[in-house]
């Protein structure tokens, strides 16, 4: 097993319980996405996942190994993170930019070699920006932008890529792409783990779906069943139907009055 | 409610400042006994009383004149710091002992003074340079009188004997002001009457450094002044101002025969004999080569400045300048008479060596 | 073609600046109030290494060797030291906007050299005196916003102000109560900015301290360009983020530090130049840094070269680095359209 997590709880105040008792395990080419409301804590979750935070109980380990005791650059080994899309204060070219990626592997006074740029450059290739290679990262827009970080996450090598809200700021079909592009990641065998706001994207990954429900209950468990028109309607405090349209072959997920 | 008594305090306020102002008049009404009217380097007719008691001075030099003039300087109740600190170093530590527990904190490097500190003070007159028009508009409207003179640095030998002369109706010692002011006229004859006898080519190129930092006398100097009518070159006179930066190739490209180090500065020759001085070079400075380096000496006063000794400051200059030419006198014999006539006093040989820095 | 472009801009832009420093250094031997040939300042440079006749005379051998190359020395070495560490400064704390100037570091080891030289320190102290004084100044800077819990740049910006404010106020404390016959003109002195007291014992003073740290610096340039992205970012790439910043805010505060113990406070080098350098280079710090070096002490020689030869007096740097600086910082602005 790639990822196993046990018992884990967090609370900022005693009084205040983001999640408690998450148990779950993860394995290369599977991929758990994690939904909630607003604020409920999804980013704590995946802060303590990569040890930015501690959590206040429960272990984590990687391929067995307690990650609390792993320093960063040995997480960096296993877990890619892709952040939010932000915009850095310095327009570093792209291909900079993923290089970047390569840390963990370069000692600490180098600088990429060609070799690492090999690395790049293929990256660039499979996420189709080659053609932005020389574009400051801060002149391309916000889907390009992404697809960088991703080529980014992608030259570390990492065993699990960790995805916040990869699909906030991104259009109507910049997401949908996202989405698929996460579902070719998971085929390639990487771990996927991902926040999102929108039930669909989970249910089109299928695969794991885990809860934070903002009142400090954490559910896992396999899309197809955790995901249901009740629980989505106590989450997110709306009314929701989910009918399968059989033309499309597909659930969809739909708020009603 | 809140307001109200808010404009109630501060009322209360402008009153308590309003009777404050209106008490200080009629405690000077009382004060008034007899006057006398001088006149200083401004025209303007200053009323003092007949017989001053108390001075604050804010011009350096004005200390040791004071005491040139009047024989002693008790009735200095406020000095410039750097006045103080000449004093420390020269034979006005002897000679006016009663300095040592005068306040200096009140007047600052610049000359401005804490005018709050020297009305409580309340001295009988103020003296002050007459290009401190602030300090002079603020003491003339707390009714303490004023009396100014030319500034220093940029007179020349006649206004400073005109300070003299207001200094000695200021303190009813006319006599011994006209005697200084004689010895003063005598001097400055001898030496313009010598100066045709000095050729151009004869003229040895002269720096005169204020500091450290280069400063040097300038155009507009009275140390320019005093360099040629004993018969020297002021190297730095094409250069504005009285006292002003100059740089260190400038002064090479110069090259002085002659350097003297003036006492508001604690370098002596030696630091340019041996290349002291961080950031300059004075091994190939001619003066520094030939051992031309002097440092000025220091009597009651610093001699640098215009003081009651500048009749003995020419006298010296000139003797290091064209020891041939300036030959018919003996520079100690002629210190030691200015001490007896003056100040009273017999100059011990240790003495004579403190003025000559030795 | 296209891939390597930026290689080859800046491999220009190296051999280019480098030739210009060159020249410029063999300018500013050959310029100042006492006039010495262009011809015969090589000659008199040459004659250290090669048999050349002395045709020139002691005096132009002193000026050259005495008061031309220390303060040389010093331009290249203060010009270089306050651009590396703007550099630095300006990515550690993601903000083009920082600069030692700005953040205190240079009126906190102002502080500290006018301290030093009130109890009557000697260089060593001197220097240790402005290091910690520029520490005290960053730390009380960074640890403003991080009390506020804001961490806008804007914020970074108004508590570098608080801290220099607080800085010149206690140098005017300092100025008030020094011995106005002898420490206060080393203290305007220092509050200025000159390179008019160098000589050949402070430029072996400070010149291990910059070489060792300029090096470290240099040496994780490229692991600097991974903070500027942001400490958790970094941090997820394997980097330790505190550690990093730390060694990078040392380094850098030691090279303000040094240079102002010997030539006082500089103004807006540290801010311009590796301004000028990504304009030049793009921002990566691995062409920034060396661009940023031969920018700085090109800049400052000249600046000296100005302040040695304008008057015959010698005109205090900041005035010159200001009148240069400002209409160029805003040139630099207006083409960079940056955001705040």
């Amino acid at each position: 097993m790639l990822l196993n997590v046990e018992n884990l709880s967090f609370f900022y105040e005693s009084e205040k319980i983001i999640f408690n008792n998450a148990n779950f395990s993860l394995d290369s080419g599977q991929i758990l996405s994690i939904i909630g409301p607003n604020g409920a804590g999804k980013s704590t979750f995946l802060n303590c996942i990569v040890n930015l935070l501690q959590p206040k109980s429960g272990k984590i380990t990687i391929e067995e190994k307690n990650i609390s005791q792993m320093n960063a650059i040995d997480i960096s080994k296993y877990i890619g993170y892709v952040p939010q899309i932000h915009i850095p204060t310095y327009g570093f070219l792209v291909k900079e930019y993923i290089a970047m990626g390569r840390a963990p592997k370069i000692g600490l006074f180098s600088k990429p070699s060609k070799e690492d740029y090999f690395f790049v450059e293929k990256a660039m290739e499979k996420m189709e920006i080659s053609h932005l290679a020389n574009k400051p990262y801060t002149e391309i827009s916000g889907g390009e932008r992404q697809k960088a970080t991703i080529a980014k996450v992608l030259v570390q090598e990492p065993k699990l890529i960790i995805l916040d809200e990869p699909t906030a700021y991104l259009d109507y079909g910049h997401q949908y792409k996202a989405i698929k592009l996460i579902k070719t990641l998971a085929e390639e065998g990487y771990a996927i783990i991902m926040t999102t706001h929108q039930p669909e994207h989970a249910i089109l990954l299928e695969n794991y779906t885990a809860i934070i429900d903002g009142q400090g209950e954490f559910a896992f468990g396999k899309t197809s069943t955790i995901i249901s028109e009740s629980l989505l309607s106590d989450l997110y405090k709306i009314n929701i139907k989910m009918p399968f349209i059989d033309s499309l072959q597909k659930t969809i997920v739909c708020p009603i009055d | 409610m809140k307001k109200i008594s808010i404009v109630a305090l501060l009322m209360g306020f402008l009153l308590i400042a309003l009777t404050g102002c209106t008490g200080q008049p009629s405690a000077d009404a009382e004060k008034a006994v007899a006057f006398k009217t001088v006149v200083d380097i401004m025209d303007r007719e200053v009323a003092v009383p007949k017989e001053i008691k108390s001075i604050v001075v804010s011009p350096i030099p004005y200390t040791s004149m004071i005491y040139a003039i009047d024989g002693t300087a008790e009735k200095l109740v406020a000095i410039h710091p750097s006045a103080k600190n000449a004093w420390s170093k020269s034979m006005l530590e002897t000679l006016a002992p009663e300095l040592a527990d005068v306040p200096d904190q009140y007047i600052a490097q610049n000359f401005a003074l804490n005018i709050e500190e020297i009305a409580k003070m309340n001295p009988d007159v103020v003296i002050l340079w007459s290009n401190q028009e602030d300090d002079i508009i603020k003491l003339e409207q707390m009714n303490i009188p004023v009396v100014t003179l030319t500034n220093g640095g940029n007179s020349d030998i006649n206004e400073m004997r005109n300070n003299i002369r207001i200094i000695g109706s200021l303190l009813g010692k006319e006599v011994q002001a006209e005697q200084l002011i004689q010895y003063n006229l005598n001097v400055e004859e001898y030496f313009r009457n010598k100066l045709d006898m000095i050729q151009d080519d004869d003229k040895p190129k002269v720096l005169y450094l204020r500091d450290k930092e280069l400063k040097a006398s300038a155009g507009d100097s009275f140390n320019r002044q005093m360099i040629e009518l004993t018969g020297g070159i002021n190297v730095a006179s094409d250069v504005k101002g009285a006292w002003t930066e100059v740089s260190m190739e400038q002064i090479i490209t110069w090259d002085p025969e002659i350097i003297y180090l003036s006492h508001f500065d604690n370098f002596m020759p030696e630091d340019l004999y041996n290349n002291k001085i961080p950031g300059q070079d004075w091994s190939q400075v001619t003066a520094v080569k030939n051992q031309r380096v002097y440092k000025t000496p220091i009597g009651i006063y610093r001699w640098d400045a215009p003081n009651a000794e500048t009749p003995l400051f020419l006298k010296w200059m000139g003797q290091v300048q064209h020891p041939n030419i300036y030959n018919d006198y003996v520079l100690e014999d002629d210190i030691r008479d200015f001490y007896k006539k003056f100040f009273g006093h017999s100059l011990s040989n240790q003495e004579i060596n403190q003025i000559f820095n030795r | 073609m296209d891939k390597d472009c930026k290689e080859v801009i800046y491999k220009k832009t190296f051999i280019t600046t480098a030739i210009v420093l060159f020249f410029v250094i063999i300018f500013a031997l050959s310029t100042g109030r006492y006039t010495i040939s262009f011809l015969d300042t090589i000659k008199i440079l040459l004659s250290r290494i090669a048999p050349i006749d002395n045709t020139w005379g002691p005096t132009a051998e002193g000026v050259i060797f005495n008061l031309r190359l220390p303060r040389l020395f010093g331009a290249i070495l203060i010009g270089s030291a306050f651009a590396i560490s703007g550099a630095s400064y300006q990515a550690v704390f993601k903000n083009p906007l920082v600069s030692p100037d700005l953040l205190g570091v240079s009126s906190g080891a102002t502080v500290g050299a006018a301290l030093a030289i009130i109890f009557g320190g000697d260089k060593l102290i001197i220097q240790i005196g402005a290091f910690l004084g520029g520490i005290i100044a960053v730390v009380l800077a960074t640890t403003i916003p991080k009390l506020l819990k804001n961490n806008s740049i804007m914020l970074l910006v108004l508590s570098g102000i608080i801290v220099s404010g607080l800085m010149s106020s206690i140098i005017g404390i300092i100025k008030f109560l020094a011995d106005p016959e002898d420490q206060l003109a080393a203290i305007v002195y220092w509050q200025m900015g000159s390179l008019a007291k160098i000589h050949m014992p402070d430029i072996y003073a400070i010149s291990p301290v910059i070489a060792i740290t300029s090096i470290i610096l240099i040496a994780v340039r490229w692991r600097i360009n991974i903070l500027t992205l942001g400490d958790r970012e970094a941090q997820l790439l394997g980097v330790n983020v505190t550690l990093l910043r730390a060694i990078v805010i040392i380094c850098a505060t030691m090279l303000t530090a040094s240079a102002v113990s010997i030539s006082g406070t500089i103004g807006w080098l540290g801010l311009v130049i590796p301004h000028l350098a990504r304009l030049l280079v793009g921002p990566d710090n691995t062409k920034v840094f060396p661009i940023s070096i031969i920018l700085g002490a090109i800049f400052l020689i000249i600046v000296d070269t100005l302040a040695r030869v304008l008057t015959p007096a010698e005109l205090p740097l900041t005035i010159l680095t200001g009148l240069i600086g400002a209409p160029f910082y805003f040139w630099l602005l207006a083409r960079q359209r940056v955001r705040l």
